[in-house]
């Protein structure tokens, strides 16, 4: 009898840390939920700009294409996809724009965890900009491609080209290419 | 309580890092530029004190048999809090420091504090354990994010100084491996042994005086 006392003890001190402890995040997460929120969707609009600037994106069905997390028509321009490929530390998740021609307009990195310094370089917009042009399929230097890897950080610089490689794909499935 | 000592303990003789060992993972891992080095420095001072604080005043309550399990869930509630809290309002440093927010939960600096001190003493002196121990931990953080960072990229104080900082070795010197872990290890070898001596040299002092 004394034992299931202080095994039922045990449990009531725990159950209450544990019940405080929950009550005072959902607390935190209430006041931050909103704030995160609307960076994220900022942050996603922004990448949209910044590789196809286009008056109106409209979002179009990816279907079951797991490579493919949102993709959205620019006006007449081209499109803009977002991808998520895995990187060294983690999905990295970016946003690929491809002019209607099938050509790559811009890549932009919107949250990564990258090592930094190493991996993290690839949000360089000099890095980036060896996307702008390119079209059909790409690849790095080391695999024979046009993209010169970043020193240190070739698994990061795959995994940006696969994303990228990706996005084009989806495009081209689309059939509406010039 | 003797706020000098507790304040030459956390930075020098039982720095949690040079001292005790406790914390490398994310001393090797993020101590690449200056803004990681502060910030993860003052996350986990903050999250320090606020541990230490609560466990010390829960002392009497929480049974031996599940103290660790209770320590563990009042830090994680409060690595989450700053975690949110840094998302929401300072979304640069929560991206630099990426994962290593969150796995401040299982730094065995924090859960180290509060097994081997603030189970132990009252609130007052556990906060302000945790706060000395914190100084000391940002104080070897920001040390080898200066270090890595001159030898590493050439540069000091990316983020905090501007988005790169102030380039003091042109581009072609910097030493690559001075970034990656390897350079994190020789950096922190140097640093342990050098505290060692410098703590060895005023024991010496204190004995012949």
């Amino acid at each position: 009898m004394k034992n299931a006392l202080y095994i039922a003890r045990l449990t009531g001190v725990l159950l209450l840390l544990t019940a405080v402890v929950a009550g005072m995040l959902a607390f935190v997460n209430s006041i931050t939920k909103d704030s995160i929120a609307a960076q994220t969707a900022e942050k996603a609009d922004a990448a949209k700009r910044q590789v196809l600037e286009a008056e109106t994106y409209t979002a179009l069905d990816t279907g079951d294409n797991a490579a493919i997390k949102e993709a959205y028509v620019a006006d007449e321009l081209g499109f803009v996809v977002r991808v998520a490929p895995n990187g060294y530390g983690g999905e990295i998740d970016m946003m690929v724009g491809i002019s209607a021609d099938g050509k790559i307009t811009g890549v932009a990195i919107i949250s990564h965890a990258e090592t930094a310094s190493l991996g993290a370089e690839a949000t360089r917009e000099d890095w980036r900009a060896q996307f702008e042009g390119l079209g059909g399929s790409v690849a790095v230097d080391k695999d024979g491609g046009a993209i010169e890897a970043l020193t240190g950080a070739t698994v990061t610089s795959r995994a940006v080209v696969k994303g990228v490689n990706d996005a084009l794909a989806f495009v081209e499935s689309l059939g509406v290419l010039e | 309580m003797n706020f000098k000592k507790q304040l030459r303990n956390g930075i020098l003789t039982n720095n949690p890092v040079s001292g005790q060992l406790l914390g490398l993972c994310s001393t090797m891992a993020i101590t690449t530029t200056l803004f990681n080095g502060i910030g993860m420095g003052l996350s986990v001072t903050i999250i320090l004190i606020c541990s230490n604080v609560v466990i010390s005043m829960l002392r009497k309550v929480i049974p031996d048999k599940i103290r660790i399990a209770a320590y563990i869930v009042v830090i994680a509630g409060f690595v989450t809090m700053v975690d949110l809290l840094l998302q929401a309002y300072l979304p640069a440093l929560s991206e630099n420091l990426g994962v290593f927010i969150p796995l401040i939960v299982v730094n065995c600096i924090i859960l180290g504090r509060a097994e081997s001190y603030a189970s132990k003493n009252g609130v007052f002196a556990s906060a302000v354990d945790g706060l000395m121990q914190g100084v000391g931990y940002t104080v070897v953080l920001v040390i080898m994010c200066i270090v890595r960072e001159l030898l590493g990229s050439g540069t000091f104080g990316a983020g905090v100084l501007g988005a790169d900082g102030v380039r003091i070795l042109s581009e072609q010197y910097p030493a690559m491996l001075m970034i990656l872990p390897f350079g994190g290890f020789l950096t922190l070898g140097c640093l342990i042994a050098f505290t060692q001596w410098f703590n060895q040299r005023l024991a010496d002092k204190e004995a012949s005086a």
